[in-house]
């Protein structure tokens, strides 16, 4: 999934960054709040981790003119313990907040939930024929067995399986599964699904020509 | 709050007291006024009664009238000149009621109260009897044809000849008759004595034993008394004999009553509707105070945005009203700042403590190669060393706030500090290529030298630190009038005009687009607008973007 960070501190962007990307996200960074604004708007991000203190256009404004726009998952970060910030802040649109200092594992529960939610299942378990998807665990397994997955595998099912019944295009996933900073090769995502099909199955995805990939429901 | 304890019960109180007292006072004056008016009206009538009974006195006892006005008193008539006819009636030619002698030979000497100033005959004492039939002078005239009331006395005796035992001039018999009318539910009486105190007369109304008026005096002498419920009024004749007409007072007293009523009713009316329209005008005045009361439960309860905002912004308690509402948002304002200044120190605090957990979370979260984890404590190093510098601000603050003052000066000169501070900069300033120069002339005062040395480290740092590489910070000192004067210039980026009042304020930072890297807490030029008050000194800023910035410490040369 492709996250974007918003924080004006460096190391503290830098933290946040390298714990998303751990987690096997795609992550953007901004350093304020007009930069964020941009990206949010240009990009068509599965989730947002957005400061409230931002230069330029605070975390409020930023969300309120995305809002106007968009409707992508905004988890608010909050030094501040104030009712009143954290009711503005869920009133102007966001869909989550926590509280600085961050735990970097409650982040990322509350992100993984963040993009569940907004696609539409309830639970982290995600079964699609005999393949069963732990976005928990990020485990996959085929009929009771766990199958072994590089972590751009997992992220590639994931999204597949996140968006089952649907075609997903080669732009999608490359958008999706990159940051702005890779400079994937066109057929880095054929590898990957070809490597898929080779631990699911030929049948698990099938190619729509000049369209995309599909995960039948 | 009980009702007797607040002003308002208290002004009404008094405003209640001051109208009663006036209300009395006017009730009690009218009173008088009325009464005495009353008693003025009642001794008239008992004068002109006393007048006709003098009259008819000479008249009766001299059998024929002399021209003239009545010989006691002058009820109003003017002077009768008629009776013409009347041989004896051109005496009075000298003004004076002339008594014709010798008309009622019983009566010789009697006529001498009109003449006691001319040798009239001896005072002889006269029988009671002369007087027995003096009613009778009250009765009809026979002929009937008496001067009627109104008539002029004039035309009544030039048209005809008075009869023998006619009405005292200017009194027809019916007027006398009238004037003692028993009739009357208060009918007038008269008594009259001989000199020798033996009662003359009486009418019959005249109450019994009615006491003679002590004296005798004969010139004219005249009194009003008021005895068990009647007004009298008496008379001495020259030759001592005395008349007295009294009538009972209960009319009057009754109408007096009357009026006393009328009057309490009516001061009674305007005392309730004058505290009516004072608890009114009371409310009215007092309704700041109820607002003031009202607004100030309401902030004490928490709402400190809430103001009094009285209407009646320019009576005495408006203008109170209007000064304590300053005072709350002055409040307000400092609570404001005091909450954001926490909020924000706990924002500074909680922003570095991320990080640390968060390094310190990844760090273990699995095996890492040796540069990854120096990477981590690197990055908390820096992040605790910045809690470190935020916290010994926020405590120099704090003591700084504590003591509003500087008590710890001495003589130091601004030249020697800054020029100390330049070359502990110039390493800094090497590295960023900045030119570092002075122009130092001596500008002694009265300071703490480690404190304004703070302040020239703070404005030097800042200058090199946001100064592009290759400029030129200046640092001038110099004397102004009474002021030692220090100067930090630079010719970097320059600040923007809007964040120029807000520069000293606390977290404030007018480099949004920092870098933390270089950015503090927002709290060094806090710190040294405070340093500068404490020493009565002023720190202030000029900026114009793309020229430059300088900042301008004056501290009294004298001491404080």
């Amino acid at each position: 999934m492709r996250v974007l960070v918003v924080e004006d501190e460096p190391d503290l962007l830098g933290t946040l960054v390298q714990a998303m990307r751990e987690e096997g996200h795609a992550v953007d960074e901004a350093a304020d709040g007009e930069e964020a604004l941009y990206k949010a708007i240009e990009w068509d991000y599965d989730a947002i981790i957005l400061d409230v203190m931002l230069p330029r256009l605070d975390g409020f404004e930023v969300l309120k003119r995305l809002r106007a726009k968009k409707k992508t998952p905004v988890l608010m970060l909050t030094a501040r313990t104030k009712v009143n910030d954290r009711i503005h802040g869920l009133d102007s649109g966001a869909d989550d907040y926590i509280l600085k200092p961050v735990d970097l594992e409650e982040l990322a529960a509350r992100v993984r939930a963040l993009i569940r939610r907004s696609q539409g299942d309830a639970s982290h378990l995600v079964r699609v024929g005999d393949v069963e998807v732990d976005t928990s665990a990020r485990k996959a397994s085929k009929a009771g067995q766990a199958v072994p997955l590089t972590g751009r595998e997992y992220a590639l099912l994931e999204f597949m399986v996140s968006r089952r019944g649907k075609i997903v295009s080669r732009t999608d996933l490359y958008e999706h599964l990159h940051d702005e900073n890779d400079t994937p090769m066109s057929n880095l995502v054929d590898v990957h699904v070809f490597n898929l099909r080779k631990k699911f199955g030929s049948t698990f995805i099938t190619t729509l020509r000049g369209q995309g990939y599909s995960i039948e429901a | 709050m009980s009702l007797r304890k607040s002003i308002r019960w208290r002004i009404q109180s008094w405003h209640g007291l001051l109208l009663f007292a006036v209300i009395g006072g006017f009730c009690i004056t009218s009173y008088r006024l009325e009464h005495a008016n009353q008693l003025r009206m009642a001794d008239h009538e008992l004068e002109i009664r006393l007048t006709a009974i003098g009259a008819a006195l000479t008249q009766g006892a001299g059998g024929s009238t002399a021209g003239g006005p009545p010989p006691y008193g002058n009820p109003g008539g003017g002077p009768p000149n008629g009776n013409r006819g009347n041989p004896g009636g051109a005496g009075g030619n000298n003004g004076r009621p002339q008594r014709a002698g010798g008309a009622q030979p019983g009566r010789p000497a009697n006529g001498g109260y009109v003449a006691a100033n001319q040798g009239r005959p001896a005072d002889d004492e006269l029988p009671p009897d002369d007087f027995g039939d003096f009613e009778e002078l009250f009765d009809e005239p026979q002929g009937g044809n008496g001067p009627m009331p109104g008539d002029g006395p004039g035309r009544s005796g030039s048209a005809q000849a008075p009869p023998p035992q006619g009405p005292p001039p200017g009194f027809s018999s019916n007027q006398m008759k009238a004037f003692f009318n028993t009739k009357d539910p208060e009918p007038y009486y008269y008594v009259t004595w001989t000199r020798r105190n033996t009662l003359l007369d009486a009418s019959s109304a005249a109450p019994a034993n009615v006491p003679r008026p002590p004296g005798d005096d004969p010139a004219f002498a005249k009194g009003i008394r008021t005895r068990d419920g009647v007004r009298e009024a008496f008379l001495f004749t020259p030759p001592g004999e005395c008349l007295l007409v009294g009538r009972s007072l209960a009319g009057i007293n009754g109408d007096m009553t009357d009026f006393a009523w009328k009057l309490a009713g009516i001061g009674g009316s305007v005392l309730v509707a004058g505290l009516a329209i004072g608890w009114w005008i009371a409310s009215r005045a007092m309704r700041p105070i109820s607002d003031i009361s009202a607004a100030a439960t309401r902030i004490a309860a928490g709402h400190f945005d809430e103001r009094i905002r009285t209407e009646e912004t320019e009576s005495e308690l408006g203008k109170l009203a209007t000064l304590l509402d300053d005072t709350f948002q002055r409040l307000d304002t400092a609570f404001d700042e005091q909450a954001r200044f926490t909020s924000d120190a706990a924002h500074e605090l909680r922003t570095p403590v991320s990080i640390i957990l968060g390094q310190a979370q990844l760090a273990l979260s699995k095996e890492r190669s040796p540069g990854d984890y120096r990477a981590a404590f690197e990055i908390c190093q820096r992040a605790a060393k910045r809690m470190h510098g935020l916290i010994e601000s926020l405590l120099q603050l704090s003591v700084l706030d504590a003591a509003p003052h500087q008590t710890d000066v001495r003589l130091c000169d601004l030249a020697e500090l800054t020029h100390d501070h330049t070359i502990m900069m110039q390493v800094v300033a090497a590295e960023k290529n900045i030119r570092l120069r002075e122009e130092l002339s001596p500008a002694p005062c009265h300071a703490n030298p480690d404190q304004i040395g703070q302040i020239l480290m703070n404005l030097l740092t800042n200058a090199v630190k946001y100064s592009p590489e290759g400029a030129e910070v200046r640092a001038v000192t110099r004397v102004e009038g009474d002021f030692a004067v220090v100067s930090v210039r630079d010719n970097g980026p320059g600040i923007p005009a809007e964040h120029l009042p807000h520069l000293f304020d606390r977290f404030y930072r007018a480099d949004t687009s920092r870098n933390r890297s270089t950015g503090g807490a927002g709290l060094g030029l806090a710190i040294c607008k405070r340093i500068a008050d404490a020493h009565n000194a002023t720190l202030t800023v000029e900026s114009v973007v793309g020229m430059g910035t300088a900042f301008t410490l004056r501290v009294p040369m004298q001491k404080p």
